[in-house]
Parts: structure tokens; C-alpha cells; sequence
């Protein structure tokens, strides 16, 4: 395929990558216009939106424009460092554009685990955070349970389609079903801190802080819609919730 | 936020929830120890300054600890800074904030509804301002202190006026060998 040694292709599909597995939006954008520099193209913008990355440049005396666009976004950060090792390594001339597109397309993950080993790891950290919040024992059981079913539940939806309200809405209603049960069962379990621990990976606070950190880096567009995609993320955790609680 | 007031344990659970953390947003296995470490160190400091100040300077400091500690580390193991500040400043975030406020709404008390949300909003904003000013600090002193072009783009700006003057000079042949 002739579309193998295509740096611009390469350039805007990196881009793309990065926005969709959870880097901010500049990080994009300097992955971008350093693989480009690097492969010896003059005049370069790039414009990456949350939604689309948008790539024109000088190559050979032609004017170049590609464009890509992100549908879905997920937080992958083993990508994230190997896009960023793709970029840097064809700026500084160590490896081809096809191997850089080999590097792109494994898929693979680094450690190798499987989602369920992954899952039973992460809710290790809900129940930690439960105790950080003022659990004791029971708690750390409570959240750990908690978490792990509505990161099933999660992961089963995501698998199914790309439509985040819906899997955030039913993990928190998982997640505060187990809670109450959890608190009906043992007197000595308190709802609140079970509650709080679980949802913490939940809740988009760090989005909330990337937003406005793009903000104040001057990417207004990214920072405004990433902030509305919180505000939903957090209508969502709050409804599950809720609803729930007021059973 | 202290566990039975014993700094010990918090800073044990912190260390849990932050590499477990990591391990669920699948971050490269070299960056989750420093990550820990990191976080630990910066909820610790959070924790201490709570007594002294406001929660809000309190946590810009820790999240400027935070970041300056993270992009020292991300040049020497070549990762980018984002996976490392990301998986430490989860101690922080307002979490519990954010869902106060929720609860606030969801039983109708709109007025201290508001009053969590703007509490939540100058939380958030002062931690990414202290990311912010973080990483104009440390590109501020890599490259006006040690004059060494460290970022992808700027090493890339470097190998493109290389090729069109074909002048590499020693001084920037050996900058170039030490980034390898």
C-alpha cells in the first residue's frame, strides 16, 4: 500500500489516536506538527478539537489538508506513551513512517491482563479511597464489591455501544444498590464513605480539571465542550444516585 | 480525611488507591511506582497545609509539588508527564466535592446546591492552575537554564534547521546523542 509511507496520513491518525485514548488536546497537537516538522513538511497547522483533528501543510511545494475525526474518547494511558514515543522517535529520525504505523496498530496491551483481573485490580483502589474517606473494614469490603460490579456492568455496555450516560447512569445505580444492601446487611456499614469511594473513578473531576486547564491554555473550544461533557458525566452519577437513595 | 488521625495508614491507603488506580487506566508499568510516590507525597502535603490555610491554596500547593516532581521524572524515563500527574493528583480531586453538590440538587437544597458547586469550581481551578503554572515553570527553566531543547517539537524544529543549513555544530551533535 502506497498510503504506508504517507507521513501526513501518519501525522493526523496519531493525532486522532491521541485525543481519542484521553490526551489533551496541545499534546495532540504537538504530536502532530512534530512528526510533520520532522519529516521535512514546511507551513504546518493543525487544529485539534475534541471531536476532529484537522492537519494542513507544505509538502514538495503542495499545499496538504487531512482530516480525521474522533468519535469515541476512553482513558488508555499505555497508548497515550506510545504515541508519544511514535512522535518522538520519527522526529528525531530513528524509525520509518511504516514502523511508526506498525506501532500505531498494536493494539496489544503492555502488561497483558485480562479485564477481569483488571477490573478486580481497579476496585482495589474504591475501596482504598472508601477508607481514605472515613471507612474502616466493612467499608473497604462494601466498596470493593461495589465498585468491581458496576465496572463490570460498565464495561459490559461499553462493549456493546459507545454511549457513556447510559453506562455511567446504571454503574452508579449498581454502585449505591450495593451500598444500601451492604449497609442492610451489617449495621456497622455506613452508606456515605462506601458510596463516595465507589464512584471516585467514576466522577470526571480530573476531566473537570483538564477542561479547565485547556481553558486557561487558550484551547477555549476543547476547554468549553470537555466542560459540558463533565457537567452530563456528573447529571448522570447524580441521577443514578439519587434515584437509589431516595427508595 | 485522615484514617483514625494516623498518617501512616492514610499515606499506606493513598499508596494502594493511587497504584491500583493506575493499573485500572492501564499506565505503562515503569511510570505506577513514581506515580505512587508522587501522589502519596502530594496528598501528604495537602493533608498538612489543611491545618494552616485554606483547602484551596493548600491544594494548589500540592498539585504544583505534584507536577513539578512529575515532570522532572517523565524527561528522565521518557514518558510523557500527563500519565504521571494524572494517576497522582487522583487523591486529590473533588470527588467528594462533586457529589455533595450532586446530592444537594438531587433533594432540592438549590442554595447550598450552589454555594458546593462554586466551592467545587475554585477547588478544580486552583488545581489546574497550579498544572498550568507548573509546566511553564519547568519549560522556563529547561530551556533558558540548561538551553537544552527537550520536547518533541522543539527537537524537531532542531533536525529540520540541521538538514536545510547542513550545518551541525559539535555542541548540538552531542545535545542530540544525550536524548537518545
Amino acid at each position: 500500500m502506497s498510503c504506508r509511507n504517507d507521513f501526513m496520513l501518519l501525522a493526523i491518525k496519531a493525532a486522532a489516536m491521541m485525543i481519542e485514548n484521553g490526551g489533551e488536546t496541545y499534546r495532540a497537537e504537538e504530536c502532530c506538527i512534530s512528526i510533520l516538522n520532522g519529516c521535512g513538511a514546511k507551513e504546518v497547522n493543525v487544529i485539534a478539537l475534541p471531536t476532529a483533528v484537522i492537519a494542513t501543510a507544505e509538502i514538495d511545494g503542495e499545499m496538504r489538508t487531512e482530516c480525521a475525526s474522533v468519535k469515541n474518547r476512553t482513558i488508555n494511558l499505555s497508548m497515550i506513551d506510545r504515541i508519544n514515543a511514535v512522535s518522538r522517535r520519527i522526529a528525531m529520525c530513528e524509525i520509518t513512517v511504516e514502523e511508526g504505523f506498525e506501532i500505531l496498530e498494536k493494539r496489544s496491551d503492555e502488561s497483558g491482563m485480562r479485564p477481569v483481573v483488571r477490573a478486580l485490580l481497579f476496585s482495589l483502589a474504591s475501596g482504598s479511597f472508601a477508607v481514605i474517606f472515613g471507612g474502616g473494614v466493612g467499608e473497604f469490603i462494601a466498596a470493593y464489591f461495589a465498585a468491581f460490579f458496576c465496572r463490570y456492568f460498565v464495561q459490559f455496555v461499553e462493549s456493546i455501544t459507545s454511549y457513556n450516560f447510559l453506562s455511567t447512569l446504571g454503574g452508579s445505580m449498581i454502585i449505591a444498590v450495593c451500598a444500601r444492601l451492604a449497609a442492610v446487611f451489617y449495621n456497622t456499614i455506613e452508606v456515605e464513605p462506601v458510596i463516595i469511594g465507589a464512584i471516585m473513578p467514576l466522577v470526571p473531576g480530573l476531566a473537570m480539571t483538564n477542561a479547565l486547564r485547556d481553558t486557561i491554555n487558550g484551547d477555549l473550544i476543547s476547554g468549553l465542550s470537555r466542560g459540558v461533557e463533565t457537567l452530563i458525566c456528573a447529571i448522570a452519577i447524580a441521577s443514578g444516585v439519587a434515584i437509589v437513595l431516595a427508595v | 480525611m485522615m484514617v483514625n488521625g494516623n498518617a501512616y495508614l492514610t499515606a499506606l491507603f493513598t499508596l494502594l488507591a493511587v497504584v491500583f488506580f493506575a493499573v485500572g487506566m492501564r499506565a505503562p508499568l515503569r511510570t505506577i511506582a513514581i506515580a505512587a510516590l508522587d501522589g502519596t507525597l502530594g496528598y501528604m502535603i495537602y493533608i498538612l497545609l489543611c491545618y494552616y490555610t485554606s483547602s484551596n491554596l493548600a491544594v494548589f500547593v500540592a498539585t504544583f509539588v505534584i507536577c513539578l516532581v512529575a515532570e522532572f521524572t517523565a524527561r528522565i524515563i521518557k514518558a510523557p508527564t500527563t500519565i504521571i500527574s494524572f494517576t497522582a493528583m487522583v487523591p486529590l480531586v473533588p470527588g467528594v466535592m462533586l457529589y455533595d453538590t450532586m446530592r444537594q440538587f438531587a433533594a432540592g437544597n438549590f442554595n447550598y446546591g450552589i454555594e458546593a458547586a462554586v466551592k467545587t469550581i475554585v477547588f478544580a481551578g486552583s488545581m489546574s492552575l497550579a498544572v498550568s503554572v507548573a509546566a511553564v515553570v519547568v519549560k522556563i527553566v529547561f530551556t533558558k537554564i540548561f538551553h537544552s531543547a527537550k520536547t518533541p517539537y522543539d527537537c524537531a524544529k532542531k533536525n529540520k534547521e540541521n538538514s536545510v543549513t547542513k550545518l551541525v555544530s559539535v555542541g548540538e551533535v552531542s545535545v542530540n546523542k544525550r536524548k537518545d
